[in-house]
């Protein structure tokens, strides 16, 4: 019979399989994916989210389908996510409390332990994510033959944000390599000093001449408006001109977006999984070392609260953050768009928080105050 | 420590173990400075009433909870050492294994984090359910086992990696006769390979049959220590068990012991063993399981 000391310090064992399928098992049980599924079940044959908005006719398939997306995201997120930290937690206190003394005396070394356990949980996370893609995806049917996904803002380069009569004029740079049929989204509201609403052309010409694109539109409160990007040389010179009287138009810092155009619609999908994968492997890291050191309640109600910090509090600087972005993200998909892919900070940040957390854990299993 | 002390199977001096109460504002001591030697080979049976520390002594021992002060060296190392647990095997007091996996897919997880290969685990994983006559339940999970089935998988569990020290918390809580034969079994294989065992219990029957040596838990500490006919016997108490004589002798041999002063405190007819009256019963004559 091979001696444990042989194995153990064979380099590269990180994982051992039997530990890592149970931790995948007990993830995975408690009826929350039952009731995920039911929960599906309900939105699927519930009214459209679109309801009553009108949606005009050009964007509003697309609109409506990802209202439909953000729906299913939004409600079944709300089960899967804590339902695995509350896994993960449990699974901890659980160990420090006694109730595992086949695994606290066995000669797997603590990373094993912890590395099975938690890439268990990250797995049983992707069986979760996985369904609620396709869900989404089933419940927003058949994907539009054009798709947008956000390419992040063009800047304004103008010194004053509000309309005047003679209209407002802005250049912004054109980015190298730009895809045709590209497209600007502004963000615009209207102020109603001069009436409810107000009608607005909007004009975007290149800096090196050609033919221009105009939107004319009429607005009432906030507003999105896209259009697209002409084709050519040099900078983009935005004209945006209120007609006749009515509300006063504001554009909005930083409200002017750039959408290129996507394979798929359904990478709506894939970007919202992937954020949520990668904020999921770092909260159950986290459950895990908290409930090394402090009851199941006690580590989810400190996650909690910590995650409702971020959400109100993190800004731009804070995407290392577990899911920081992930509200902004939900709008995109609810605009029929696909949000960009994670960014390198945040995919580095779920490095560190995993890590952190893992090392929580093992500092809790090694420290003799939490078994006391 | 000197190398003499690191020779012993266990070293204990002035070991403690408290735990917090009333919201970690107050300690609960368990083990108040437990002294405690044990060489290679030796069978030590743990006594004392509930609370004296036995369980508590034997997590420590097997790596579970860490002491609160004191020198405790096991197998000549630390009880946390990963060389040290994979040569220690442990049976705690309940049965906290895995309830939804079944024995079999429990023995191949525990062996394989003790650093067996999962073939190797697999195979003395099946022949240890043989031995304690679980085999044919083998693919059954664990939370489907009544009380005696998991104790007898708890036993197998134990001796899975054949480890040079054994810890067994109340080992025949709940086993049936066969499990009692198992037990035996296991116990008399590990002392022939020269194995420790400390066995806490408290049946008299498991500590007098079973051990060398006995240690008395009171109040957390060790208050005696000594051989089973050292702390159990008494020199002018004996037991008899008479076969193939007629109940008139057994009278006569009474009235003998009433007329030089002795007493006859019990007198009961003998008869078969729960095993043999299971084994004679069932089909195939092997006994019943669970």
């Amino acid at each position: 019979m091979p001696v444990a000391s042989e194995a153990l310090s064979s380099a590269g064992v990180w994982v051992n399989r039997s530990l890592f399928l149970l931790s995948l098992r007990r993830a995975l049980r408690g009826g929350w994916l039952v009731a995920a599924l039911a929960l599906v079940c309900a939105l699927w044959v519930a009214d459209s989210p679109s309801g009553g908005l009108e949606l005009g006719a050009e964007n509003g398939p697309r609109i409506e389908r990802g209202l439909e997306r953000r729906a299913m995201w939004t409600a079944v997120c709300l089960l899967v996510v804590p339902a695995l930290v509350i896994a993960a937690a449990r699974e901890a206190a659980m160990r420090r409390e006694g109730g595992a003394a086949w695994l606290t005396s066995s000669a797997a070394p603590q990373r094993v332990v912890l590395a099975s356990t938690w890439s268990g949980l990250c797995a049983a996370a992707g069986v979760g994510v996985l369904g609620l893609s396709a869900a989404a995806e089933l419940a927003a049917g058949a994907a539009g033959a054009t798709a947008l996904r956000s390419a992040g803002n063009l800047p304004i380069e103008a010194d004053e944000g509000a309309v005047r009569a003679d209209g407002l004029h802005w250049r912004s740079p054109a980015p190298a390599d730009l895809p045709p049929r590209s497209r600007a989204r502004l963000e615009l509201s209207t102020w109603s000093r001069g009436g409810p609403a107000t009608e607005i052309t909007l004009k975007v010409e290149r800096e090196g001449g050609g033919e221009g694109t105009i939107l004319e539109d009429r607005l009432a409160r906030a507003a999105i408006v896209e259009l697209d990007l002409p084709p050519g040389e040099g900078d983009f010179l935005f004209t945006l001109v209120r007609r006749g009287g009515g509300a006063a138009v504001v554009l909005e810092p930083a409200a002017l977006s750039l959408l290129v155009p996507a394979a798929s619609e359904r990478l709506a999908s894939v970007a919202l999984a992937s954020r949520l994968l990668l904020a999921l492997a770092a909260w159950c890291a986290l459950g895990l070392g908290l409930g090394a050191w402090m009851s199941a309640r006690g580590a989810v109600a400190v996650l909690a609260g910590a995650q409702a910090l971020v959400w109100l509090s993190a800004g731009p600087s804070g995407s290392w953050l577990p899911a920081a972005d992930w509200a902004e993200a939900l709008s995109w998909v609810g605009e029929g768009i696909v949000p960009p892919p994670p960014t390198a900070a945040a995919w580095l940040g779920t490095g560190a928080w995993v890590l952190f957390g893992l090392g929580l854990a093992r500092l809790g299993a090694a420290c003799g105050w939490s078994r006391a | 420590m000197n190398d003499g002390e690191r020779e012993g199977a266990i070293f204990a001096r002035g070991l403690c173990r408290s735990y917090p109460i009333k919201l970690g504002f107050a300690r609960r001591e368990v083990l108040r400075g437990v002294d405690l030697e044990l060489p290679r080979g030796a069978v030590l049976g743990l006594i004392g009433p509930n609370g004296s520390g036995k369980s508590t002594l034997l997590r420590l021992l097997a790596g579970v909870d860490a002491p609160s002060s004191g020198v405790l060296a096991v197998l000549g190392g630390s009880p946390f050492d990963a060389v040290v647990r994979a040569r220690t095997g442990y049976l705690p007091e309940d049965s906290p294994f895995p309830g939804e996996l079944s024995a079999r897919a429990v023995l191949e997880l525990i062996g394989t984090l003790g650093g067996m290969t999962r073939s190797a685990a697999r195979s003395r994983g099946d022949e240890l359910l043989e031995r304690v006559g679980l085999h044919d339940h083998a693919r059954l999970a664990l939370r489907r086992f009544s009380r005696g089935m998991a104790r007898r998988f708890g036993l197998a569990q134990a001796w899975l990696q054949s480890p040079d020290l054994i810890l067994l918390d109340e080992p025949s809580a709940g086993l049936d006769g066969e499990g009692f034969e198992a037990l035996d079994d296991l116990l008399a294989e590990a002392r022939g390979r020269g194995a420790t065992i400390v066995l806490a219990s408290h049946l008299s029957a498991d500590v007098h049959e079973r051990c060398s040596e006995l240690a008395l838990l009171l109040g957390g500490r060790v208050a005696a220590r000594g051989t089973p006919a050292e702390l159990l016997s008494r020199p002018d108490c004996w037991r008899l068990e008479i076969e193939a004589l007629e109940p008139a002798l057994v009278e006569e041999l009474r009235v003998w012991v009433d007329d030089h002063g002795g007493r006859v405190r019990s007198r009961v007819p003998g008869g078969r063993t729960l095993l043999e009256l299971y084994r004679s019963a069932s089909p195939g004559g092997k006994g019943v399981t669970g």
